[in-house]
């Protein structure tokens, strides 16, 4: 889970800095960046349907890669306290909202309609994304609510025990 | 039969016993049967705003191409058909699926699952988790073509040349997705089981 959520954040680094997609009509070129995608929505005044693209292609996505790769390295670190049961709250609550797969796929889909009226190729973001959804799968096959909620106990008995025999001796 | 009454913590999963209100390990407050009303009503109100919604998502144009000088208003099932007469007959079925039969079988389910809680409609605890769990999985897949419209604005902004704006179904469909999840979300799961055993 710590490997998968990590590199899922790196790649999410990469399409972030890389052109997305590329389009041209009769001698116009157009290049969009991962993040362009909501700021040109919202310098049309879709203030909705910008915010929406942000949340949903990066700020729901990142902070869910970034809370596994949290979970996963306190649990590593034997940290784990009370306070990680709501974090796994956190992180099922958002992986339900998560729904990046979808943007993705229509992004696809928007490809697929725009061909016969534009030429368009799809930039590194493009791919770094692509791969940014699968490690995040990854690791989110690996968020077992009941194991990991059994991995905490642990870690606090375990440490319970490391007290108690030290204030034996 | 008279079996202990028992409860799952909703943050930790700790099976006990449901008489306090916090949870033996975490703390944290268990959910308790009494919520049950507030949860039912919300879910309610949920689905019937999203119901509402269902029409001018499906009526109104959702997107607006101007190429040209000339503008096309496209609707959802519109789409579909150009997408098929185009031989694109996988994007047109994925189209379909996701934003109308899906749409329209989610609600079948959801209905059927708020009518169950309400004890009009009969059905066994195996049948209601069920389709929640389907309803969960599918249902978000209906946002595809919010998505395509809202990918589709910003990329094609060329001026006279081509440019495509969102229509008003985008929103109120957006909107319709966003309160059938809602709806999945303040039913909950663990109480399916309850009910079947009174
Ligand atoms: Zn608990």
């Amino acid at each position: 889970m710590l490997i998968f959520s990590i590199s899922a954040l790196l790649c999410l680094v990469i399409s972030s800095i890389f052109g997305f997609v590329e389009m041209s009509v009769q001698g116009q070129e157009r290049q969009v960046s991962l993040l362009d995608t909501s700021s040109r929505l919202a310098q049309n005044n879709d203030w909705i349907l910008a915010t929406i693209s942000l949340l949903v292609l990066i700020v729901i996505p990142s902070m869910f890669a970034a809370l596994l790769a949290y979970l996963a390295f306190s649990l590593k670190m034997r940290w784990a306290n009370l306070r990680s049961i709501k974090l796994l709250n956190a992180i099922a609550f958002i992986g339900f909202w998560n729904m990046c797969e979808i943007y993705f796929l229509g992004i696809l889909v928007s490809m697929v309609k725009i061909a016969s009226l534009a030429n368009v190729s799809f930039g590194i973001a493009f791919y770094a994304y692509a791969f940014f959804i699968v490690f995040l799968f990854a690791a989110y096959m690996h968020f077992d609510r009941y194991q990991l909620s059994l991995l905490i106990k642990k870690n606090i008995s375990e440490r319970q025990h490391k007290v108690a025999s030290h204030e034996l001796a | 039969m008279n079996s202990p009454k028992l409860i799952s913590c909703k943050h930790c999963l700790t099976v006990q016993s449901n008489e306090s209100p916090q949870c033996d390990f975490c703390e944290l407050p268990v959910r308790h049967h009494s919520d049950n009303n507030g949860a039912l009503q919300r879910a309610w109100s949920f689905l019937f705003t999203a119901f509402l919604l269902y029409f001018p998502a499906n009526f109104l144009p959702i997107m607006r191409t101007t190429q040209l000088g000339s503008t096309t208003d496209s609707t959802i099932i519109g789409g579909v058909i150009l997408l098929w007469s185009h031989h694109s007959y996988l994007i047109a079925g994925i189209i379909f699926v996701a934003s109308i039969f899906v749409p329209f079988a989610k609600f079948v389910a959801l209905f059927s699952l708020c009518f169950a809680q309400s004890r009009i409609l009969e059905l066994s605890a195996k049948q209601k988790s069920l389709i929640y769990r389907a309803t969960e999985f599918v249902g978000r897949w209906s946002m595809v073509d919010v998505f395509v419209v809202a990918f589709l604005t910003s990329l094609v902004q060329m001026g006279e040349l081509m440019t495509i704006t969102p229509g008003p179904a985008a929103l109120a469909f957006a909107g319709m997705v966003i309160f059938t999840m809602l709806t999945a979300n303040s039913l909950d799961p663990r109480l399916f089981w309850n009910s079947s055993h009174e």
